[in-house]
C-alpha cells in the first residue's frame, strides 16, 4: 500500500514534500471516515528559529517553540495515550505512529472478547486523535520496526522514539506434552476469534467433552465464557464467521479452570468474574471444599486490598462439585485452586481422526502456599491427581519480545527504564552482556538517549486499558522534561540519512527532520 | 335598605372573585411534591492542577457529561457504559452520602481506578440532584508522581 501511494505520487511528478495521508495501509479494514487516503501537498512552514538551528543543538530556551518530532512504535492503548499526552502538553509535537499490522489499536481490537464491545469504544477516541490532528499526527500501518526499518534509522529522523509495542509473546509452562495437538494458547484463541491476521490459519479441535484452562486471569475467563456460552448470543457480536461455525460444532460441555495458587491470589477482576458466575446457562463449582480455605497470610493480603477482597467474596460463594446435580444438562465451569500442572497426558489409543487432539488429561500436583503475606510461594505437596480433558488452553500471561538495538530484560519481558526513559546496562564492556541484551552503543549509537517506553513493555503485562493512561502520561512527562532541558538534540547531520533518488526534490535545511520524509519512505520502498 | 345591602354583598362577592381571578390563582390542593422552580444545580470541578471551574447544569445530568460540555479534562473512554474507570472523581466528603450508593458494577470498575480513595465515584454514575448544589468534585492526579501517599497499584 505504501508502495502504491508513493509510486502514484512519483508518476504525478510531484515536486513538493511528502504526500501524507492519515493512513497508509489497507483501507478496506477501516471505517468509512478513513476509507480514502489522499495525497496532499504539505509544505513545511519553517519558523525562523528552526532553520537557523537545524545544525546546532537546541538550547532550552529555543526548544519551547520548536517542532518536536516523536516516533511511536505500536498503536495500542499505550501508543495512543502517549501520543495524546504529548499533543496535549506540547502542541508543537509531531507524532508518527508505526504499526506492524495494517490496522491500529492493538489489543483493544484483538484482545478484547467479542461480547464486550463497550470496552472497545475507546477506539473512537483514538481515531478522533488522528482525525483532529491531521497536521501533526500520522499513522503508518504495515511497517514492522526492527525488520522493515531499524531503530537506528528512525533515530536519524526523530528527536525521540517511544517503544509501545506491548507483549507479543506468551509465557509457556515448559512441562512434558505441552507441544502436542490439543494444547493451545488462550491468547491465540481470542486473537483468532477477533480476526487477527496472524492467527486465521489456526485450527482448534473442539470436538471433545472437557476443556482445561491453565491460568486464572481475565483471558482465561474469556475463553471459558466463549466455550460455554450460548452460541446465538455470540453470533450477534463482531466475532468472525468462521469461528462461529467452529463453535457451533463444539461439543465442549465442561471447562476446568486450573491455577497453582489459591483463590486469594487469582488475577481475575471482579467484573469479569461476576459476569461468568451469573450466567444462567451454566453452573459454576469449585472442585473441592478445602480449595476455598485461606491461610493467615492470604487473609492479611485480602484485608489490605479492596479489589482482591471483593473478587474473593465472589469465589467464596462457589459450591463444591460434589453438590452438582448429576442429571443436570447445563454446561459446567469448575475452578481448581492450588493445583500445579505437571504433565499433559496423551491417549494410549490414538484418536481415529487425523490431526485431532490426542490429549486425555492433565496431571497436576496439589500445592499449598507458604510464606509471609505478599511474598507467599506455591509449594508442592507430592500428591498428584489427574484432571481429564480433551483440549487445553494455556493462559498464564503475556511476555514481551526484544528488539535489536534496545536493552531488554528477558526475565520480565520488559525494557529496563526509569519513569519511561530507557536505561542501559552500566558497563557493557566489563561483564559479558546476555544475548538478549546487546550492547546498545554498538548497535545503534544515535538511538542512545532517545529511547522511551510505555505500556506493557515498560511495566509488564498487567492492568487494564485505562492503566496505560497514567503510564503513558508518566513517559510523556519524562520526554517533555528531557526536551525542554535540551537533552534531545536534533538528529546529527552526519551520518546523513540515506540519500533519496534523483527524482525527488532537493531537500532544504528544514526538511531534514521530516517525520515521513522522502528519504525515510524511500528507504522503506527499497526494503 | 335590603336592596342596598344586597347590592353591597353582591359587589363584595364580585370584587372578591374579581381579585381572585385578577391574581390568577385558584388554590388547588395536591398530594405531589411542589415543583421546584430551580432545575439547575451549581457545583465546582477542581482540576488536576488545582484550578477550579464552576458549572451550572440541569438536574439529572451526570458528571461526565457536564465535564465534556464544559471542557473539563475528564476522560470517558467507554462512553459511560461501566467498562472503564477513566471518569473517576473524588466527591467532597459531605456530599458523598447524598449520592445513591454505587452498584456492584460501579464498584467493580472503581476497584481498578488509579488513586482510589474512600470518596471515589465514577463520574458517569453520579447524577445531579438539588442536594448536590455547592458540591466540589476533584479530578484525581494523572501520574504516580502526583498520586496520593501510600498508593498501591491494583494487583491485576
Amino acid at each position: 500500500m505504501i508502495i502504491t501511494t508513493l509510486n502514484r505520487a512519483r508518476i504525478m511528478g510531484y515536486n513538493h514534500h511528502i504526500l501524507k495521508s492519515p493512513l497508509i495501509g489497507c483501507k478496506q479494514y477501516l471505517s468509512s471516515s478513513w476509507s480514502h487516503f489522499y495525497i496532499i501537498k504539505r509544505t513545511y512552514s519553517s519558523s525562523p528559529s528552526s532553520s537557523s538551528t537545524s545544525t546546532t543543538t537546541s538550547s532550552s530556551s529555543s526548544s519551547i517553540n520548536q517542532p518536536f518530532h516523536v516516533c511511536v512504535v505500536g498503536s495500542g492503548p499505550s501508543g495512543f495515550y502517549a501520543t495524546e499526552s504529548l499533543l496535549t502538553a506540547y502542541p508543537k509535537t509531531h507524532v508518527t505512529i508505526f504499526e506492524r499490522l495494517p490496522i491500529p489499536f492493538g489489543l483493544v481490537r484483538y484482545g478484547v472478547a467479542p461480547e464486550h464491545p463497550e470496552v472497545k469504544l475507546v477506539q473512537k477516541k483514538f481515531e478522533k486523535l488522528l482525525t483532529d490532528n491531521q497536521n501533526s499526527c500520522y499513522f503508518v500501518g504495515n511497517v514492522k520496526v526492527g525488520k522493515d526499518i531499524s531503530i537506528e534509522e528512525l533515530s536519524h529522523h526523530y528527536h525521540a522514539i517511544i517503544l509501545a509495542y506491548g507483549s507479543d509473546s506468551e509465557k509457556l509452562l515448559w512441562i512434558p506434552g505441552e507441544k502436542q495437538e490439543g494444547v493451545y494458547s488462550a491468547r491465540q484463541f481470542v486473537s483468532w476469534l477477533n480476526g487477527h491476521p496472524d492467527f486465521q490459519h489456526h485450527k482448534f479441535d473442539l470436538k471433545g467433552k472437557a476443556a482445561a484452562i491453565i491460568g486464572q486471569g481475565n483471558v482465561a475467563i474469556d475463553v471459558a465464557r466463549i466455550l460455554l456460552r450460548d452460541i446465538d448470543h455470540l453470533s450477534s457480536t463482531d466475532i468472525t464467521e468462521y469461528s462461529v461455525s467452529c463453535l457451533r460444532n463444539s461439543s465442549i460441555s465442561e471447562v476446568h479452570m486450573i491455577g497453582r495458587r489459591g483463590p486469594a491470589q487469582a488475577s481475575f477482576t471482579t467484573k469479569e468474574l461476576r459476569e461468568i458466575l451469573t450466567l444462567k446457562e451454566i453452573e459454576t463449582y469449585v472442585a473441592d471444599d478445602d480449595m476455598l480455605s485461606l491461610n493467615s497470610s492470604s487473609s492479611l493480603e485480602l484485608s489490605d486490598d479492596r479489589s482482591r477482597r471483593r473478587m474473593f467474596d465472589l469465589l467464596s460463594k462457589l459450591k463444591p462439585l460434589r453438590t452438582a446435580d448429576p442429571h443436570s444438562s447445563k454446561k459446567k465451569l469448575i475452578f481448581h485452586f492450588n493445583r500445579k500442572p505437571e504433565e499433559f497426558l496423551s491417549r494410549s489409543e490414538p484418536n481415529k481422526e487425523e490431526g485431532g487432539s490426542q490429549l486425555s488429561g492433565i496431571k497436576v500436583e496439589k500445592t499449598r502456599l507458604e510464606g509471609e503475606h505478599d511474598h507467599q510461594k506455591s509449594i508442592g505437596t507430592g500428591e498428584h491427581e489427574i484432571i481429564p480433558c480433551d483440549i487445553s488452553f494455556r493462559s498464564i500471561g503475556y511476555k514481551g519480545t526484544s528488539m535489536p538495538g534496545v536493552p531488554f530484560d528477558n526475565k520480565s519481558g520488559t525494557v529496563p527504564n526509569h519513569l519511561g526513559r530507557v536505561t542501559y546496562p552500566e558497563s557493557p564492556s566489563s561483564s559479558s552482556p546476555s544475548p538478549s541484551s546487546p550492547s546498545p552503543a554498538e548497535e545503534s549509537p544515535t538511538a542512545v538517549g532517545k529511547l522511551y517506553v510505555a505500556g506493557w513493555l515498560k511495566r509488564g503485562p498487567t492492568g487494564i486499558i485505562a492503566t496505560n493512561k497514567w503510564d503513558a502520561e508518566e513517559t510523556a512527562q519524562t520526554i517533555l522534561s528531557d526536551w525542554h532541558s535540551g537533552k534531545l538534540s536534533h538528529p546529527p547531520s552526519s551520518p546523513s540519512p540515506p540519500s533519496p533518488p534523483s527524482s525527488t526534490p532537493s531537500a532544504t535545511d528544514n526538511t531534514k527532520l521530516t517525520p515521513l520524509g522522502i528519504p525515510l519512505l524511500h528507504k522503506l520502498l527499497q526494503a | 335598605m335590603l336592596a342596598s345591602k344586597l347590592i353591597k354583598a353582591t359587589t363584595t362577592t364580585l370584587l372578591t372573585r374579581q381579585s381572585q381571578y385578577k391574581h390568577g390563582i385558584v388554590r388547588r390542593f395536591s398530594l405531589t411534591q411542589p415543583v421546584l422552580q430551580a432545575k439547575k444545580v451549581t457545583f465546582t470541578f477542581i482540576n488536576k492542577d488545582g484550578t477550579k471551574k464552576q458549572i451550572t447544569e440541569d438536574i439529572g445530568m451526570h458528571l461526565l457529561d457536564c465535564a465534556h460540555k464544559h471542557d473539563v479534562d475528564l476522560e470517558g473512554a467507554c462512553e459511560a457504559s461501566l467498562a472503564c474507570s477513566t471518569c473517576h472523581v473524588y466527591i467532597q466528603d459531605k456530599y458523598y452520602d447524598k449520592i445513591p450508593e454505587p452498584t456492584d458494577e460501579e464498584n467493580d470498575m472503581l476497584d481498578l481506578a488509579f488513586g482510589f480513595k474512600e470518596n471515589s465515584r465514577l463520574g458517569c454514575q453520579v447524577l445531579l440532584t438539588p442536594e448536590l448544589d455547592g458540591m466540589e468534585v476533584t479530578l484525581p492526579p494523572a501520574t504516580r508522581n502526583m498520586a496520593v501517599d501510600g498508593y498501591k497499584p491494583p494487583k491485576h
